[in-house]
């Protein structure tokens, strides 16, 4: 009989993974902006080529990590009836998907008004970039949603690392909106400085650190009477 | 055993107080951008190519663009935070008094808020000149023409070329003067006195735009002819002979921007392929037509430097 909390378990061992990948990736990030070469050399090709193929691998990694986390919220209010896991499963299917719709049309407006202004920044300085961060903070909420009932769960169950990951989690999603406001109010000289770089990768880290806790604490939590060994 | 965790009303108080806040922090963001430029960001230069006759009908295959498209660019760079100033590249003969006038208020409401800078290489004659007049400081190249300060205007005669070809054209009208200017016979005394009082009057409010932002000018500027970039100097009409670097060094300074500020230019939006081929014409579904008042340089040189 599978265990109650396996899929729960997979999805954040995938998410860590993904992750994992996006803090790579973040290592690779170009000095984008109004100052980069318009032309791009064969050695700064491979490393774009490697980028899109390790921001394939996260989108991947991400989306194969919702399934097992509606999945394993889903298993989870079977196993105890309770009505917040239940919550949690909608709210992780509905926000994210409103979330995405939304930052897809802000960035097609995004593209529209950049090819409009010929430049980057002047663009830039337009609210659809406020759209996409609306539609993250959607995403995000989705986390912090799921972020509470991990808590839940921790205290139900007593497990000190899944309290840890729920608090992380939560924490991890307010500095990916604080640095996305900060990016947005700064943009050029965020850019300019290589600041990105850096956010997106303390950013990454505290996301990893929550995933692996949660990973862990999940893994100690026993539903529906210890089914684990 | 599982313990009693969380109470579900507690959760959702708490989710809806963090969603509250990470609106608040979004929302914070939306009003602090426009503030950045006070937070220490550094500015930029802004150049736009104002290039070829200024009219509002769209001539896209020959490389002229709707004054409104100037505008627009303008209007660009003077809500861009990041542009503390602003380099129009111009090589116009001029154009329409009103599409003229149109890119000389444009000039104005920016001059009133950033650093103008004009540099004209090769033409910047007439209604162009008229259009940089506000500039904080207009620069022209060497080999530059500027001046041509005056108003002109064409009314076509053909009556003779429809007799030959036996057609007539009668015209019904209210009043005397209704078809002023009509193509099919010569112009009336009291016709040619009118035209005569709007040219003056165009011409008035030209020369009262030049007395007011450029000061003390030679009366010979008023006579409508051009001027070489070193004639022009003398005569008081722009400010210096250089380079365009020297115009962009120049917005640096007076915007007080370091050396290292990026010039950057302004692109018009693109047009689409029916624009492309046809030009404003085709989306206003009009054939463009000559216009009566003019403020360019007619007929526009031809200059040629043959070396051997």
């Amino acid at each position: 009989m599978p265990e109650v909390t396996r899929n729960l378990e997979y999805g954040y061992a995938t998410l860590a993974l993904a992750n994992v990948l996006a803090l790579i990736s973040s290592t690779m990030t170009p000095g984008a902006g109004p100052t980069a070469p318009e032309t791009v050399a064969p050695s700064e090709l491979f490393r774009l080529l490697g980028l899109a193929v390790v921001g394939f691998l996260v989108l991947a990694l991400t989306i194969l990590s919702w399934v097992l986390r509606i999945m394993g919220w889903d298993a989870v209010y079977r196993a105890t009836g309770k009505r917040l896991y239940r919550w949690t499963r909608i709210v992780i299917i509905i926000l994210p998907i409103i979330g995405v719709i939304v930052m897809v049309v802000f960035i097609i407006v995004g593209v529209l008004e950049v090819m409009a202004a010929g430049t980057e920044e002047a663009a830039a300085v337009g609210p659809w970039i406020y759209g996409v961060l609306a539609g993250t903070a959607l995403i995000a909420l989705s986390y912090v949603f799921e972020g509470f009932s991990l808590l839940d769960m921790s205290y139900s169950y007593g497990s000190k690392l899944l309290r840890a990951g729920g608090i992380l989690l939560i924490v991890a999603q307010f500095a990916s909106i604080v640095s996305g406001s900060l990016s947005a109010v700064m943009f050029s000289e965020v850019l300019r400085s290589g600041l990105h770089t850096w956010l997106n990768a303390a950013n990454n880290c505290l996301q990893l650190g929550s995933s692996i806790l949660v990973f862990l604490g999940v893994r100690e939590v026993k539903i529906g009477g210890g089914e684990r060994a | 055993m599982a313990e009693k965790g969380l109470s579900e009303k507690k959760i959702l108080l708490l989710f809806a107080l963090l969603a509250a806040v990470m609106i608040a922090i979004i929302a914070a963001a939306a009003l602090l951008a426009p503030l950045k430029i006070e937070l220490g960001a550094p500015g930029r230069v802004a150049v736009i190519r104002i290039q070829g006759p200024l009219s509002y009908a769209k001539f896209s295959l020959l490389g002229s663009m709707d004054v409104s498209t100037y505008v627009e660019m303008i209007d660009r760079a003077r809500k861009d935070p990041l542009v503390k100033a602003v380099v129009l590249y111009v090589n116009s003969p001029g154009g329409d008094v009103a599409a003229s006038e149109t890119l000389y208020y444009a000039v104005r409401k920016l001059s009133e808020e950033k650093v103008v800078i004009a540099y004209i290489e090769g033409l910047g004659t007439s209604g162009a000149y008229e259009a940089v007049l506000p500039a904080d400081y207009i620069i022209a190249s060497n080999s530059s023409l500027v001046g041509a300060i005056g108003v002109y205007m064409m009314v076509y005669n053909i009556e003779d070329l429809m007799g030959k070809l036996g057609v007539q054209v009668y015209t019904y009208k209210s009043g005397p003067l209704k078809d002023i200017g009509s193509p099919f016979r010569k112009p009336a005394p009291e016709e040619e006195a009118v035209f005569r009082e709007i040219v003056n009057e165009f011409f008035r409010i030209f020369k009262l735009r030049v007395l007011k932002h450029r000061g003390k000018v030679s009366d010979e500027v008023f006579t409508g002819r051009p001027f070489t970039a070193r004639q022009a100097v003398d005569a008081g009409l722009i400010d210096a002979v250089g380079t365009y670097d020297d115009a962009i060094k120049k917005a640096r300074e007076l915007a007080g921007l370091p050396e290292s500020a990026p010039a950057v230019e302004l692109k018009p939006p693109r047009p689409s392929l029916l624009e492309v081929l046809f030009g404003g014409a085709a989306s206003q579904g009009l054939i463009p037509i000559p216009r009566y008042q003019v403020l360019a340089m007619w007929p526009e040189p031809m200059v040629t430097l043959v070396s051997g």
